[in-house]
């Protein structure tokens, strides 16, 4: 129960903002590769590891359980601040110098795509400690860097600054201010001095600039590469030299475009910083920063007061009555007969169920049960043809469907907008069956006036930025052709065959073998039905139209 | 031809059901499905999208809708709620630190008005890590004893050793023919 992810908490400022952070991060030179596979531009981490990886290496940390690794996309999910500012603290080469130390010399790890070499290289690596440093008992983890011996000199050194290549983007940010910190860098004293736990409950916390304006944020965080704790004389110098690591051009152009007022809005930023650390200080002593963990386990360990009042099992509730949907609505209720055959708790051991047909259980073979005609499901024969269309189920009709999506959600009823849409995240956006859920900041950046047709090249743009997934994406073949170049970039695309037959826009996938690289995906069957399924479903809805 | 092949099995053939599994990034969704549709373990990344397929078992045919858990891609899944008769919700047990956030978002699906006739099965998945809290521990988290409106149940399930997934099954179709009748 060390950081709950009170992910309510975060707010959406602090994610852009975190966001930011992050992509800052993942264009040091010590991050730029996957921390296990070397691959190019991860966009994952393992927060508890404070390690970025690639796609591939991200799903291997995650089959160790969350006990081992942590994972969590840099994009695509909100990160709480102590695992912002852990990740910032640590990073890839400093978690290989604990990780890998002994790493046998002339040692070939696996390459990226190598899942089978992937997952004993990574068990062996965190989980068996087979290369880390035999110094601690324990390595050093988002739970003990404050207090791990080996995270001390780093610590020591943000705090003064004294080696040059800065773990993180935002340490410098206050350093700006000489005074205020004495020499230390802002994070990393920040990222000591609480109990990283504490952090939770409190929404503005180290590694948390405020929601500035662009300018200055950048600004400050140009100085990232300023080898001193700098005068604010020295921004503009620093700024270009900056400049020369890609991805902080950005960040050196807006500080020169402010030069004139540089040392404004570089102290400023940093003495607003200063408030809601002492709010946090504050709050921390007087306990109000446990208010996420109070929340929380009060949440858990409140007792159900009606459970046993009403249901035989309290594992199984059945409220409703069975013939056919009740009125429904969530109060309505108390209608407490069980009506279930069993209760599911009981049947787990063996069920007389359980002879389980195996066979059935694939790629749809149907037996030919004489269902009578009025028992058509929705989703049978002829209707299928009408939901095809119009309905929300675009694979409705493709028996034995296999098809995987890239973020992509269909737009269930705009078969049109559905062959042009790629298959991203925010596919549906142009014709949502349902009212659209709110978009992500970037997707709504990057949509802007757009709409559908060109809404999810847009979005694919800004998924492009942090990395071509490395390798994995842009060789396979099946893209939509207009989304091709852009595919790859999509972080955590997965393979390349976000592709979809062309003519329903939809991202299937057979298994050109990224998702399951180890052996193809699921069963040769399995992807040969997906073609088929998918060769025809197509045509049968252009023939229709 | 295809149309009128599919016209006969849809007379003749299975009940279908469209499912949707749910659940935090890392729950072990995909596992899941491909462990039901395969009947193997396969090494999975994170679905950024969603991954579907079609499992037959007592004679319903389950189309199956994995869809990605990363905390922004979950506003998505909404726009496959409609026409959906049962959410799988699939909870890391193991992963006690968020079983808060899980609760959350289960609640926030149980309030959706197009799932209000929906099944709700649960898995605990992960039996088989260490830590991992049991089913009584699950639903109390989620806060399942509450529910009283809702056809739910929970199950213990291991997608890696492939236990209690099926049963799972079982409920769910025996809920679904019960319904139909």
């Amino acid at each position: 129960m060390s950081t709950v992810n009170s992910k309510v908490s975060v707010t959406k400022a602090q994610t852009e903002v975190h966001k930011r952070i992050l992509q800052g991060l993942l264009k040091l030179e010590d991050n730029r590769r996957c921390a296990d596979c070397q691959a190019r531009g991860p966009t994952w981490a393992s927060v508890n590891l404070g390690v970025f990886v690639c796609l591939n290496c991200s799903g291997v940390h995650r089959s160790l359980g969350t006990h081992m690794s942590k994972v969590r996309s840099t994009t695509l999910d909100t990160w709480l601040p102590e695992q912002v500012a852990f990740v910032e603290i640590m990073g890839n080469r400093r978690a290989n110098m604990f990780w890998e130390a002994e790493l046998p010399h002339g040692f070939r790890r696996p390459f990226e795509g190598d899942m089978e070499g992937l997952k004993a290289f990574i068990g062996n690596k965190y989980r068996d400690h087979a290369y880390a440093l035999r110094t601690w008992d324990k390595p050093p983890t988002i739970e003990n860097f404050s207090q791990h011996p080996f995270m001390a000199q780093f610590l020591e050194e943000g705090a003064q600054r004294a080696v040059s290549p800065p773990p993180a983007a935002g340490q410098e940010r206050a350093s700006e201010q000489p005074a205020a910190m004495s020499g230390v860098s802002s994070t990393v004293a920040r990222a000591l001095a609480p109990p990283p736990r504490k952090a939770e409950g409190v929404p503005s916390r180290a590694a948390t600039p405020p929601p500035e304006p662009a300018a200055p944020l950048m600004d400050l965080l140009s100085l990232d590469e300023a080898p001193t704790p700098a005068a604010p004389s020295s921004l503009a110098a620093s700024a270009p030299a900056a400049a020369d690591d890609g991805g902080w051009a950005a960040f050196a152009d807006a500080s020169v475009h402010s030069t004139g007022s540089q040392q404004q809005p570089a102290s400023a930023p940093a003495a607003v910083e200063e408030d809601p650390w002492d709010a946090f200080q504050t709050a921390g002593s007087s306990g109000h920063a446990d208010t996420g963990h109070m929340a929380r386990s009060e949440a858990l360990s409140t007792p159900a007061p009606e459970a046993s009042t009403s249901s035989q099992t309290p594992y199984h509730a059945a409220a409703s009555p069975p013939p056919s949907s009740p009125p429904l609505d969530l109060f309505y209720g108390l209608d407490t007969h069980a009506p279930a055959a069993r209760s599911p708790m009981q049947s787990a051991g063996a069920s007389p169920h359980q002879q389980i047909d195996r066979q059935r259980v694939g790629m749809g073979s149907g037996g030919l049960t004489g269902t009578p005609p009025k028992q058509l499901p929705a989703l049978g024969g002829a209707v299928d043809l009408a939901s095809l269309l119009t309905g929300p189920d675009p694979f409705a009709q493709s028996g034995g469907a296999t098809s995987t999506g890239f973020a992509n959600f269909p737009p269930p009823e705009d078969v049109t907008s559905r062959a042009q849409s790629a298959p991203a995240v925010p596919q549906h956006l142009g014709t949502p069956v349902s009212p659209p859920p709110a978009l992500p900041p970037q997707v709504q950046a990057a949509r802007g006036g757009h709409q559908h047709k060109t809404s999810s090249e847009d979005i694919l743009k800004m998924f492009d930025k942090p990395q071509a997934v490395g390798g994995i994406g842009p060789s396979a073949g099946g893209f939509v052709p207009s989304m091709a170049p852009r595919f790859g970039g999509i972080p955590g695309v997965q393979g390349g065959f976000a592709a979809a037959p062309p003519a329903n826009g939809f991202g299937m996938q057979g298994g050109f073998g990224t998702q399951h690289p180890g052996g193809g995906f699921p069963g040769t069957q399995n992807q040969a039905g997906a073609h088929n399924s998918f060769g025809s479903a197509p045509n049968l809805q252009q023939s229709l139209f | 031809m295809g149309l009128w092949l599919s016209r006969l099995v849809g007379l003749f053939g299975e009940k279908e059901a469209r499912i949707l599994v749910l659940g935090l990034d890392n729950a072990g969704k995909t596992t899941i499905l491909y462990r039901l549709q395969v009947g193997e373990v396969v090494s999975t990344i994170p679905t950024i999208g969603f991954n579907v397929e079609t499992v037959t078992y007592k004679n319903i045919k389950f189309q199956v809708w994995d869809l990605g858990g990363q905390t922004s891609i979950r506003p998505y899944w909404r726009c496959y709620y409609p026409n959906t008769q049962a959410i799988i919700y699939v909870v890391d047990s193991s992963d006690t630190e968020r079983i808060s956030v899980s609760a959350g978002e289960f609640h926030a699906i149980l309030d959706e008005d197009e799932l209000k006739d929906a099944l709700i099965l649960v898995y605990a998945n992960k039996q088989d890590l260490p830590g991992a809290l049991d089913d009584a521990s699950v639903a109390e988290g989620l806060g399942l004893p509450k529910i009283k409106s809702r056809d739910w149940a929970i199950f213990k399930t291991s997608a890696i050793k492939g236990e209690g997934l099926f049963e799972g099954l079982d409920w769910l179709s025996s809920m679904l023919k019960t319904r139909r009748r």
